[in-house]
């Protein structure tokens, strides 16, 4: 099957229905319960929430790299590019994953093998995809850290993780994993671990590669800054389903679910008035045992006493166009189909 | 920048780890972590000490404390000259500076119970023991909004907001007069930071404590502090108040690093200048020579690349607000920013060099 | 009144009131382990026998009977040979005549019935070292014999002594592995915590007597005890000498380990408060080694077991009369005689089912400790 251009602003990636269970002893966790989007070609999705609310479990399903057991897809469907990845076969699974869909992970320092170097590492995936000899191979990979920024490549090449900055590993990273130049990448909190200003680098950087590439990328974080600087649409998520998802200037402008509107006023900002930050009471729920009803009402300052919130789970469902959301108190909800955000 | 009701003044502290080769372990080089590092703490408030991975604002923090060695300097508390201390003396000077960790799983023995961890310290100073003891424990989980009941409890029933409170318990439990929160919040979800922040600040207002904040989040920092030193590879390139920094940066760093953190308002985000700096933060075994940040700097000139600046008051900015740039005087808060856009951005096929 | 700070959930994040320290739950992962449950259940049963091992045993351990010697083992019978049933089992005696070799030949002799009694009464002892008393759980009437696997060459009856044997053979590695795991851990804590000089010595020290094959040591050091000791006091002899060679290796990995232990925030925050350096080694420090430590405990108790087998067999550790594993096995050197009189290996089969049993529950222990395996749940 070949890889076909991503020149179309169709719909890349499309996730419905999704839920995936880890079955311990201790019962079962439903990390994920009932996630859906789409990702079209040359835009960024951002999967907004904290930890635990299930985010990063998403995109290792996509990506069919759930240990199983004790994890399992247990329902839904991964539409890429037509084909359901959930049900595809391993061995073709392998000829998505890496080459058509990336990833690049938070801890590049751990992402890394550190007894290869970096070139080695690079060239791995190059040969095993697109099959070039080895010299092209190297010279590919050299090109590949050039065009992400890392000086003098040549030498770089054929160092050791250990031998790079933070930055740099990251950018070693994201090298590799546009190295058989993918349709989408799912990037895992890229940037948590780096400085500031490295950050911003990554950033500028992620932007420019999707420009030029019309590259669709999927970005998981619990930073609404970085959210705000290069996402297209956001998708909020707690306790394993998306309770929120919008244009991102109409979620920034215009939060209509409790949790995303706590999350905006407890960040503490610069050059505003200094005071007594407000809270989120309460802490994330354990995922083997969820409240009932909302899971979100016992920490909810409109739903912690009401009686609908405590026992019926809400729907997302439009409140404007192209904004679901979940939540019986959102102003404008009213009973209709579920939405997934697209 | 040191005032009279400093209750922490530090003086050109200088902390260097020396780099050994070979078999006999001969020294080659130094690693200048802290170099020449001086400010002060006042009585009841917060200094924010702010900086980058590799800037040494962790370093400053172990020397104070005399957990690491320092090479030159002096730090004075209440008074006293801490290095000067005989080991006896130290260890009761203990109590009064204590220290929060930034990661909530490595900073509690995982084999003790948390009623443990945060009485001990009670017991060995001969402050409380028995029942006593636990009676304090249980007032001090109270203060820190936990509940007395899990005293019994081991670390890994708790969540990282929870046991960084009980980190917070075992730092009040001597009764300190200054807390070193070395990145206390960075490793926490933001709706949790949010109710540690509060956290501490109502323990100030509360017990009059003084906080050493570090951190390298500068919205957070500009929130809880006062005051704020910006670090850059061992020195200190800015201080100002809070509020004073963040209107009116006067030095290229402090600029870039304010332009840098991501802003949760995409109105706000497009409209901003960004500054994106070239280059890696270089190593602190090798500074460059004169200014440390001339090679990323776009305001760099001749005499950045030969002559450290000084650490001092600049035009255009009140006289507690110090900077360590020779063009401070010509900087003004969109200076550095426009200077930025004129250089040529570097794209990502064109190796930066 | 202070402002009460917003209190947080008020149980443990994760729902359950109760929490068991890092040591309770691998405990727990342990009991899933078959294989090491059944080893832990064959050292019960082993270690029963060590200390109630007056009441097993139906004779002393040096009670002789030189004209039974080497006698084979006697079988219990419910059937005498015209067919009737006795619900009591019986022995029949036996007698003997010389072959041209000039040795034993053994015939049962049907007239003479010994019927097994339980709760016979035979010799004096004092249970568990208290209490006087003279019932054994099972024997034979005088004169009859039980010689239930055989008996050597004085005619001890092998199964007695077997069972007074585990006495030195269960009790050895047990109280070494103690003496070496105590040293082990404070003189590697000690080390790794400090660092330096005294890390640097003491790591010398370590190599130095890792590097003398461990065989030869234990004679050189064997020869070193005074001549004329009780067997008691030789037993302790034995048992310092292993431990002396054994607190080396364990030394050298919890220094390793301490020197990355003591890197983690909670260490700093004990030297923050101003704690003494002892009692951060000793309560910070050392705990957080005790999951590799019990494993290179449990693994290394067979080690022992050998090794006192191995100084007795050769003369060197525990003597005659006293029986131990080792030194039962000494007349098993000679081919012929093993030919002859197979049962006397049965002291072999003993150790190799002891080093098992410790091997299994070892083996468990590890996967139990191990942070990375499914079985393993510590934080």
């Amino acid at each position: 099957m070949g890889k076909q251009e991503a020149t179309r602003n169709g719909t890349l990636l499309q996730v419905q229905g999704l839920r995936t269970h880890f079955l311990t002893e201790l019962g079962v966790v439903r990390a994920v319960d009932g996630v859906g989007f789409s990702i079209a070609a040359g835009k960024t999705l951002a999967l907004v929430g904290e930890s635990g609310c299930g985010k990063s479990v998403t995109a290792l399903s996509i990506m069919r790299l759930i240990q199983s057991p004790p994890g399992q897809i247990v329902a839904g469907r991964v539409l890429f590019d037509g084909q359901n990845l959930v049900t595809m076969p391993e061995s073709r699974m392998r000829k998505v994953r890496g080459n058509r869909i990336a990833m690049v992970f938070q801890e590049p320092m751990t992402s890394l093998n550190p007894v290869y170097t970096v070139g080695n590492q690079i060239v791995e995936a190059i040969r095993l995809h697109q099959g070039l000899s080895k010299r092209s191979a190297w010279q590919r990979a050299e090109e590949l850290l050039a065009q992400v920024g890392i000086p003098e490549a040549a030498q770089r090449v054929r160092q050791y993780p250990h031998q790079l900055s933070g930055g740099q590993r990251q950018r070693v990273m994201i090298a590799m994993a546009l190295s058989c130049k993918p349709e989408l990448l799912i990037a895992d909190e890229p940037t948590t671990a780096l400085d500031v200003t490295i950050q911003a680098q990554i950033l500028e950087l992620l932007g420019q590669l999707q420009r030029q590439t019309n590259l669709a990328i999927l970005l998981i974080t619990h930073d609404l800054g970085v959210v705000a600087s290069v996402a297209h649409h956001v998708c909020v998520m707690y306790a394993g389903k998306i309770v929120e998802s919008a244009y991102v200037d109409e979620l920034f402008a215009n939060p209509l679910h409790p949790y995303t509107q706590g999350l905006f006023r407890s960040l503490p900002r610069l050059s505003e008035a200094k005071q007594r930050l407000e809270v989120i009471e309460g802490t994330v729920p354990d995922p083997r045992a969820f409240p009932s009803g909302c899971k979100f009402h016992p920490r909810c300052p409109l739903g912690r006493d009401d009686h609908r919130c405590q026992t019926v789970e809400p729907i997302r469902r439009e409140v404007k166009p192209g904004h679901p959301v979940a939540c019986w108190k959102a102003p404008g909800y009213q009973p209709g189909p579920e939405v997934d955000p697209s | 920048m040191i005032a009279d009701d400093s209750i922490l003044t530090v003086n050109d502290l200088k902390t260097h780890f020396p780099v050994r080769r070979g078999v006999f372990s001969r020294t080659i080089g130094w690693v200048k972590a802290v170099d020449g590092v001086s400010f002060g703490v006042r009585r009841g408030r917060t200094l924010g000490l702010v900086g980058e991975s590799g800037c040494g604002k962790t370093t400053v923090a172990r020397t104070i404390l005399r957990l690491i060695p320092a090479t030159t300097g002096r730090v004075v508390f209440d008074g006293i000259d801490l290095f000067a201390l005989p080991r006896g003396q130290l260890r009761r000077m203990r109590r009064q500076i204590q220290i929060i960790f930034q990661d909530p799983v490595s900073s509690l023995n995982p084999r003790m119970t948390v009623g443990n961890i945060v009485g001990e310290a009670l017991t060995v100073h001969r402050i409380a023991r028995g029942a006593q003891r636990r009676k304090r424990v249980a007032e001090l989980f109270e203060r820190v909004g936990l509940s007395p009941a899990d005293m019994s409890c081991y670390p890994n029933a708790f969540s990282g907001g929870q046991r960084q409170r009980i980190g917070i318990a075992r730092a009040l439990a001597l009764e300190p007069k200054l807390i070193v929160c070395d990145e206390p919040v960075s490793a926490l979800d933001v709706s949790i930071q949010s109710q540690i922040l509060n956290l501490l600040k109502d323990l100030q207002d509360e017990l009059g404590l003084s906080y050493l904040f570090i951190a390298h989040n500068l919205a957070v920092v500009e929130h809880v502090s006062d005051e704020v030193a910006v670090m850059y590879l061992g020195k200190i390139v800015e201080f100002a108040a809070g509020d004073e920094l963040y209107a009116n940066p006067k030095h290229p760093y402090t600029q870039a690093l304010l332009s840098a953190v991501p802003q949760p308002d995409p109105q706000m985000r497009r409209s901003r200048r960004r500054i994106i700096l070239v280059g890696e933060i270089p190593s602190p075994v090798n500074p460059p020579a004169g200014c440390p940040f001339h090679p990323r700097c776009p305001m760099a000139e001749g005499i950045c690349r030969s002559e450290p600046p000084p650490l001092q008051p600049h035009d255009g900015a009140p006289s507690d607000h110090l900077a360590a740039c020779h063009l401070a005087d010509q900087i003004g808060p969109t200076t550095v920013a426009e200077r930025a856009a004129d250089l040529p951005t570097p794209t990502p096929s064109a190796p930066v060099s | 009144m202070s402002q009460q700070a917003e209190t947080v959930a008020a149980e443990p994040s994760n729902g359950q009131t109760e929490s068991l320290s890092p040591l309770r739950l691998s405990l727990r992962a342990l009991r899933r382990h078959r294989m090491a449950m059944h080893g832990f259940r064959i050292l019960v049963v082993l270690y029963v026998f060590t200390i109630f091992a007056d009441f097993f045993a139906p004779y002393h351990y040096d009670d002789q009977r030189r004209d039974h010697s080497y006698h084979p083992p006697l079988r219990p019978h419910f059937y005498d040979d015209e067919g009737n049933f006795s619900f009591r089992p019986f022995v029949y005696g036996s007698s003997y005549t010389f072959n041209e070799y000039y040795q034993r030949i053994y015939k049962q002799d049907p007239s003479k019935k010994y019927y097994l009694r339980f709760f016979a009464r035979g010799h004096k002892y004092r249970l568990l070292g208290l209490i006087p008393t003279d019932v054994r759980l099972f024997g034979v009437d005088t004169p009859g014999r039980l010689y239930l696997l055989g008996a050597d060459h004085v005619g001890r009856d092998v199964l007695s002594r077997l069972i007074y044997g585990s006495r030195v053979s269960m009790t050895v590695g047990l109280l070494g592995t103690s003496v070496s795991l105590i040293i082990g851990l404070l003189i590697g804590g000690i080390s790794g915590y400090y660092g330096g000089t005294i890390d640097l010595l003491i790591q010398r020290l370590c190599e130095l007597i890792m590097l003398i094959p461990g065989l030869y040591l234990l004679m050189i050091l064997y020869s070193t005890l005074p001549p004329g000791l009780s067997s008691v006091q030789v037993y302790f002899g034995v048992v310092f000498i292993l431990a002396f060679i054994g607190w080396a290796g364990l030394a050298r990995v919890i220094r390793g380990m301490v020197l990355s232990i003591a890197k983690q925030d909670f260490v700093t925050a004990a030297v923050a408060a101003g704690l003494p350096s002892w009692r951060i080694i000793v309560r910070h420090v050392l705990p957080s080694t005790l999951s590799y430590a019990i494993v290179a405990a449990s693994l290394s108790i067979p080690a022992y077991i050998l090794g006192e087998s191995a100084l007795s067999l050769i003369g060197m550790g525990i003597q005659d009369p006293v029986p131990s594993w080792g030194n039962m096995l000494q007349k098993a050197v000679n081919i012929s005689e093993l030919a002859q009189h197979p049962w006397i290996l049965w002291p072999g089969f003993f150790i190799f089912v002891a080093v098992m049993a410790f091997n299994f529950v070892g083996d468990g222990l590890r996967d139990a400790f191990d942070p990375g395996s499914v079985a393993g749940q510590q934080a």
